[in-house]
């Protein structure tokens, strides 16, 4: 705003009192209330003026996660990863499901499928009208089954299975990876989206290509292929100024 | 305070000297509260470049000189040497502040010490080496982040026969890592340095790491 006076005198002229009213209320109006950007200049606001930032615990019995607050942005966390949980050894996987006989979809699979422990593995809040950007970090290991026979050794490839990592922001993609072939691997995907003041649901979903190991024998053994899930975390920040 | 008060004259009418000085004084006496104030009064432009809402700390290592992993527990990265692959922040936090942190980079080429293991539990570390993000304040150290990835294809647990030799030799070579990471920390803490260091699964395995990069961000506000 920054308008103060708005009807100018001139010497000698004649004043006339609605003109010194119009010019006051203008002044007292933007004050009281209308305060803004234009009244401030640039760059003078720093964190010792600011009220200092809040944390709040988010976390549930199977999902780490936190709330934290400050004035310009809000951060949002969940995670679930093998070493802060249960001191599993980094080389070692969280949890493992069996691809070949468990029930799994063609499409996108929530991650509570692998596992009902990920039922809370969702960022949900209130956002503010703003930006919202982060990242979700998955470390996972879809592999090729290596089945050996006894004579001779037979093993069994199957390269072409292949899996794909979604973030879905109240139920549309909004980030996705390609194609990951066999191997452990993990991912780190940066989005971002414009948000109006609205419930935002954050949640990590994926979906593979597992047909059955093609052995080169064609002898007759039971293939086993699991996903394998060592860690997952998303992060959302809400910035709000 | 934060509303003043006004004074409005007809035509005609003879303000008094305390009618006049009343809206100065109430203007004089005021301070600036919510009231007074619109909705979205300061954009992010307001907020001051120095002694900021967010800090940023960044390491790029971008040479080709390679730095060969092979200890089963962590070591900082150091492509040349003398120049480790960490940031120093110095930060003193003032409230909760979070602490941001991203790594990437790129692996060359691996060795396996045998085999990548025959796929049981207990062999699973023959196949793997791994990150961490690793902080140290003036007061305690946390692992920020960490992320595992296989030297090779295998999958996950199969069933071998006895004595057979199951492994791969055939590593995968010249992939990139990356992993992040959020980390809440207390008031009143120094974040000394942050360092990116990798370790083997197994002993006699290697792999070597070119270019590397941390950026850390410290948001207060």
């Amino acid at each position: 705003m920054k308008v103060f006076t708005q009807v100018g005198q001139k010497d000698l002229d004649q004043v006339k009192p609605e003109n010194i009213n119009d010019n006051s209320r203008q002044v007292v109006g933007e004050y009281n209330g209308k305060l803004d950007g234009q009244n401030f200049p640039v760059a003078t606001i720093d964190k010792l003026q600011l009220t200092p930032s809040t944390l709040t615990s988010q976390s549930t019995v199977n999902v780490f996660g936190f709330k934290h607050e400050g004035q310009t942005q809000d951060y949002h966390f969940v995670r679930r990863w093998n070493t802060y949980e249960g001191n599993i050894n980094v080389h070692l996987p969280l949890h493992s499901f069996d691809l070949q006989n468990n029930s799994w979809s063609s499409g996108w699979n929530c991650l509570c499928d692998i596992d009902s422990s990920f039922n809370d593995f969702v960022i949900e809040f209130q956002a503010s009208n703003g930006m919202l950007h982060g990242c979700f970090d998955i470390n996972f290991r879809h592999g090729v089954d290596r089945i050996l026979d006894s004579t001779p050794i037979a093993a069994s490839w199957s390269a072409d299975w292949w899996s794909r990592w979604g973030l879905f922001c109240n139920g549309v993609l909004i980030a996705e990876t390609s194609r990951v072939y066999p191997r452990l691997e993990n991912l780190s995907v940066p989005y971002k989206v414009f948000v109006g003041s609205q419930p935002i649901r954050l949640e990590l979903r994926w979906k593979t290509i597992n047909t059955d190991p093609v052995d080169e024998l064609g002898v007759n053994v039971t293939p086993i292929s699991r996903m394998e899930i060592y860690g997952a975390s998303i992060w959302a920040c809400n910035t709000k100024r | 305070m934060g509303k003043i008060t006004n004074q409005y004259f007809e035509g005609g009418q003879a303000p008094t000297a305390a009618q006049l000085n009343a809206v100065y004084n109430s203007v004089a006496a005021d301070s600036v509260k919510d009231v007074n104030l619109d909705t979205e009064w300061a954009q992010r432009k307001h907020f001051s470049d120095s002694n900021s809402i967010t800090s940023l700390y960044t390491f790029d290592y971008d040479g080709t000189t390679e730095q060969t992993i092979s200890s089963t527990s962590y070591t900082t990265i150091n492509n040349t040497g003398s120049n480790p692959s960490q940031v120093l922040p110095s930060y003193t936090t003032h409230g909760h502040v979070l602490v941001r942190v991203h790594a990437s980079g790129l692996i060359t080429t691996c060795t396996l010490d045998v085999d990548d293991g025959n796929g049981t539990s207990s062999q699973i570390n023959r196949n793997t080496y791994a990150f961490r993000l690793f902080m140290t304040t003036n007061s305690t150290t946390v692992d920020l982040a960490n992320c595992t990835y296989s030297f090779t294809e295998k999958a996950a647990i199969t069933t071998p026969e006895v004595s057979v030799d199951m492994g791969i030799r055939d590593s995968i070579q010249y992939r990139t890592f990356a992993f992040s990471g959020l980390f809440a920390l207390a008031p009143n803490n120094t974040i000394e340095k942050i360092e990116l260091q990798a370790c083997v699964g197994h002993n006699g395995n290697t792999f070597k790491v070119e270019h590397n990069h941390i950026q850390v961000i410290v948001v207060e506000n």
